[in-house]
């Protein structure tokens, strides 16, 4: 007997990556809507879902899963940082956001990576990363463009963490007046 | 806060004033305009939705400093997230994030402007004067041999292998003030940057200006043809949020001046009851996008250190033939979250491209498009931008990838990674030649860019263009443009010279016709 899941599985597959088409076609808003009712997860009235933090931490892990030189996300309270920068950002652009961690978690509905037909923060490691991969390299570029856009606040959250920048070398110094590295004037 | 400003929250801020004049935006160009009204003795005020920003309060943390200084806290887009789009906010607008170099206009772009738009001053004397004033006023010199960081110093001996065109780049730093920390990008934490927000506000100020911060426009007053004033609203300066109906305010004046950028400003006036019978207003968006291109290095670079950009390439610009774009290359360092974004991939491969960030020395290579953008207000007051490269473009970006690829290895990278999707790593220059327009596509390679402009542009015909000669809106007297929004087409290269000196001109222009239709009505 068919369930209101398999009817949204159906709706969700009539075209291939069709939650990221639409988040063209249509707007991010239905997209977003769409992958919402796929969860069955309503949009939270204001500030953050508890799934919408475990699909950022998730997201951080996948994203940052760096070697052991570098500190875990975890550590350096990246997901915090990652909704705090979110939080700055204009109501349209925060939403659109949301949007996406929505899109990003209903997926895998649809795609179904290494085979497994499971949310995003279900999935085991090796099929999350097969998974971001495929919207990171993905021949459409709206999916990559989703890619792009998580991306990018997902990385602010985690490299704006001071803890982050010794492992890479980096040494922004005394930066205010009093910084030592004064190196002349311009006079020629 | 000094003398003069007030931040629109401010309980006290009264709900409407009688002015001479409002400037909207306070950027380069608007800057310039408030200066230029306050020493003819206007009264004039200026409104800017960002805060006042002090060098102390900075920070070299990217996600502390974007929101502050940067719309939409630096994660603007166009809709398809294809191109981010960096613009400044705040007292001081671009002018406190930018990297502060300083060009004029070319005189091939200006030769075609008074060709193909009637605009009959760009090849005179006047403008090279006000070129000139602009420059000395902002202290603009050659940067120095010992201020060129390695970044730059990979550039200036690539391009000397090679025999390409480019060279040193002049800019506008406080010789003794600027430390070379290197966070221009953040806002300049020791007050080294020459710009709007430290030479031109205070002057306006000093000459009776007043400014309201956090202020947002939101509709120009019109009656019977002409500007009547400006209804806004006090906004949070982080996430631009309105504040409750009662922070609402409405000014009153005889000029109002348009200087919120080539998106607020288009945004702005097609959101107000001004006559567009052409459906202009908003188009021909130019925006110089590029991509970054990265070398990977033996030796340490530390690209964040010191002057960010001091060397240019031009040899992939040709202006004698305006319609064929061409691209300009220039350094592109970033502090870690930025560079994190233009590296490609995710996971270890990506990690350990971080870990070669002291090694890395980056180009960006910017297209002078000659693709064309839109942009709309949102129903929030805030704007959608629609903007998609042409395939003449794409030929271009490919050339100035493949351009950038070379100058790295020349200056003695070991490996070279274009931002492609899948990423190109080339281990010599022969692996570049394979970059071909037909591998590029929206969000391969990511775009950003700085530099938007043309979507209220000058002319003298009013059915191919939004504002006179001078700046003055074609259909609504007293209403003016101070802004990049002002140019007709792009030109591939650093806007703020060009910016503050039409602001220079509009300035000037506003007292002349001002005092004139003063005398009449007297």
């Amino acid at each position: 007997m068919a369930t209101p899941f398999d009817k949204w599985i159906r709706i969700a597959r009539s075209g291939a990556d069709a939650m990221a088409q639409k988040a063209q076609s249509v707007g991010l808003a239905t997209a977003g809507s769409m992958a919402r009712r796929l969860l069955g997860q309503p949009r939270p009235d204001s500030g953050w879902a508890d799934w919408e933090h475990g699909v950022t931490h998730r997201l951080l892990e996948v994203l940052c899963d760096y070697d052991d030189a570098l500190p875990d996300p975890e550590a350096v309270h990246a997901v915090e940082a990652t909704r705090n920068f979110v939080d700055t950002l204009p109501p349209r652009r925060r939403s659109q956001l949301h949007d996406l961690l929505a899109v990003i978690e209903a997926g895998p509905l649809v795609l179904a990576p290494d085979g497994q037909r499971l949310a995003f923060t279900s999935l085991p490691d090796s099929a999350a990363h097969t998974y971001i991969r495929g919207w990171s390299e993905s021949s459409i570029p709206q999916r990559r463009a989703v890619f792009h856009a998580l991306k990018s606040v997902c990385m602010m959250g985690y490299w704006s963490q001071e803890q982050t920048w010794s492992p890479i070398g980096f040494d922004p110094g005394d930066h205010h007046l009093d910084d030592p590295r004064n190196i002349g004037d311009d006079d020629e | 806060m000094s003398n003069g400003v007030l931040s629109a929250r401010d309980p006290d801020r009264p709900e409407s004033i009688d002015v001479d004049a409002v400037v909207v935006g306070l950027g380069a160009g608007g800057s310039m305009v408030l200066r230029e009204l306050a020493r003819a003795g206007l009264d004039v005020l200026g409104l800017e939705m960002g805060s006042w920003y002090r060098p102390e309060e900075a920070s070299p943390n990217e996600a502390e400093m974007l929101p502050r200084l940067f719309q939409e806290s630096g994660a603007r887009a166009t809709e398809d997230f294809s191109v981010s789009i960096l613009q400044g906010k705040g007292v001081g607008g671009s002018t406190l994030h930018n990297t502060n170099l300083c060009k004029r206009l070319p005189n091939a772009v200006l030769d075609h402007w008074a060709d193909r738009f009637g605009l009959d001053w760009a090849t005179g004397e006047s403008l090279q004067r006000d070129f000139e004033t602009v420059e000395d006023l902002l202290n603009v010199h050659r940067v120095p041999d010992h201020r060129v960081n390695r970044n730059n110093s990979i550039i200036e001996s690539g391009l000397d292998e090679l025999g390409w065109d480019g060279g040193r780049l002049k800019h506008n730093r406080h010789p003794e003030a600027c430390k070379q920390s290197g966070f221009c990008e953040l806002g300049c934490p020791n007050d080294g940057k020459q710009n709007a927000a430290k030479v031109l506000i205070p002057q306006a100020l000093e000459a009776g200006a007043t400014i309201w911060t956090e202020a947002r426009a939101d509709q120009i007053t019109t009656r019977d043809g002409r500007a009547t004033g400006v209804c806004g609203t006090s906004v949070d300066p982080i996430d631009g949020s309105p504040g409750s109906k009662d922070r609402d305010f409405t000014i009153r004046a005889d000029v109002v001046c348009a200087a919120a950028s080539a998106t607020g400003s288009a945004a702005l006036i097609r959101r107000s009851d001004v006559p567009d019978p052409h459906r202009l207003a908003g188009t021909n968006l130019h925006m110089h996008p590029g991509a970054t291109v990265v070398g990977l290095y033996d030796r340490d670079v530390e690209s964040w250190s010191g002057n960010p950009q001091s060397v240019e390439c031009t040899e992939f610009l040709d202006h004698s033939d305006p319609t064929s774009g061409g691209v300009w290359l220039v350094a592109g360092a970033a502090h870690p979250a930025g560079a994190s974004t233009f590296l490609p991939g995710f996971g270890r491969s990506h990690g350990r491209m971080m870990q070669s960030y002291p090694k890395i020395a980056s180009i960006i290579a910017m297209l002078h498009d000659q693709s064309a953008g839109r942009v709309h207000p949102a129903d929030d007051g805030g704007l959608h931008i629609d903007y998609s490269l042409h395939e003449p473009d794409y030929r271009e970006l490919a050339r100035g990838l493949r351009g950038a690829g070379r100058i790295l290895f020349a200056g003695g990278a070991r490996e070279v990674i274009v931002p492609t999707t899948p990423a190109l790593r080339a281990s010599s220059p022969g692996d570049l030649d394979g970059i071909d327009a037909s591998d590029l596509a929206p969000l391969s390679p990511a775009l950003a860019a700085v530099h938007p402009m043309s979507t209220l542009w000058m002319g003298s015909d009013p059915e191919e263009s939004v504002v006179d000669p001078r700046g003055q809106h074609h259909q609504v007297d007293g209403l003016w443009v101070a802004d990049g929004s002002l140019f007709p087409t792009s030109f591939g290269g650093p806007p703020q010279i060009p910016i503050y000196t039409m602001g220079l001109r509009v300035g000037r222009a506003i007292l002349q016709e001002y005092s004139s239709t003063m005398s009449a009505n007297r």
